[in-house]
């Protein structure tokens, strides 16, 4: 039984859940299953296609790990935007810690990229292949409706 | 532009937005004119700060123009009859920031593609709150027509 994430929307009704990478992205799975539980709002990427992401609170980063420029639908990523990104948004500070930016991806029109291009991301989990789908159903809403609420705990055996 | 700008009016009654901004008919002859049309306006998932809508009507635009407008920019797009299905439509896109690159489909290479500019507004602010909105809150209807000063 491995420890893996149950994220939930439950204004779509939806609980996806995603195998965590352990073996390749150790130090990664383990600074997000000790940041959990994660509730924040879901955002559409704006310049990264296919994805939906949330802004943790701040942990200690785990450096760069696993990581990809090429990402795939039902990929998990973790991308830490050091201090001073502000993303152009006033909402998203970021002047102290950096952002700690949890995406999703949802489809093959994707590229993780930040305010100067694409930067590194760590692959850390995915999204079981039953529960895709759904992901891809949560996702195309948030972009047409808007942000909703998401929670993300953990759980013993994906 | 190739010929005498028109008023570009904007309106969005949800967010009590109205302005104008000027526009190239040229480009926008068969899709956009005199009468209001009502469209959808979606943001972006690749261009960063920039919210498109379908326009029925605007096709065979051959590729050309800028990769990149600045805030306050109108350009159309004549879709891309040999690409996914999202594509092949025509779009009028409204750069609302400075975050701001037009990019084809990452699984089509992610390159940036170039955008015909036909109009720009001044009231930036006002676009730039539109923006945000439907990046925050999900497609609106705004309704768009182009007629003379």
């Amino acid at each position: 039984m491995s420890r893996g994430l149950l994220v939930a929307v439950p204004a779509y009704d939806a609980a996806i859940r995603v195998e965590l990478l352990w073996a390749d992205a150790p130090a990664t799975c383990a600074a997000i299953w000790a940041a959990l539980p994660i509730e924040k709002p879901a955002f559409h990427g704006r310049r990264s296609g296919q994805e939906l992401f949330v802004l943790a609170d701040p942990f200690e980063p785990p450096g760069r790990e696993n990581a990809r420029r090429v990402v795939n639908a039902g990929d998990v990523v973790f991308v830490h935007l050091p201090p001073g990104w502000t993303d152009h948004h006033p909402d998203f500070p970021s002047a102290e810690h950096g952002l700690f930016d949890i995406a999703f991806i949802y489809g093959s029109d994707a590229c993780v990229r930040g305010p100067e291009g694409v930067v590194d991301a760590n692959l850390f989990g995915r999204v079981l292949a039953e529960d895709r789908a759904a992901l891809a159903r949560v996702c195309e809403r948030v972009w047409l409706e808007g942000t909703a609420p998401l929670r993300i705990v953990g759980t013993n055996g994906a | 532009m190739g010929s005498a700008p028109l008023t570009l009016r904007l309106s969005c009654a949800v967010l009590d937005v109205a302005i104008d901004g000027t526009a190239d008919p040229e480009p926008l002859r068969g899709a956009l004119g005199p009468g209001r049309q009502t469209l959808s306006l979606m943001h972006a998932k690749r261009d960063g700060q920039a919210c498109f809508a379908y326009l029925d009507g605007l096709t065979g635009l051959p590729e050309g123009g800028e990769t990149r407008g600045r805030p306050g920019d109108v350009f159309v797009f004549g879709g891309d009859p040999s690409g996914p299905r999202r594509e092949r439509s025509g779009q009028i896109v409204l750069v609302y920031g400075p975050d701001h690159l037009f990019v084809s489909p990452f699984d089509r290479g992610g390159r940036p593609r170039r955008y015909r500019r036909v109009g720009s507004f001044e009231d930036v602010a006002s676009l730039a709150r539109l923006g945000e909105h439907v990046w925050r809150h999900g497609a609106r209807e705004i309704d768009l027509e182009l007629v003379r000063a």
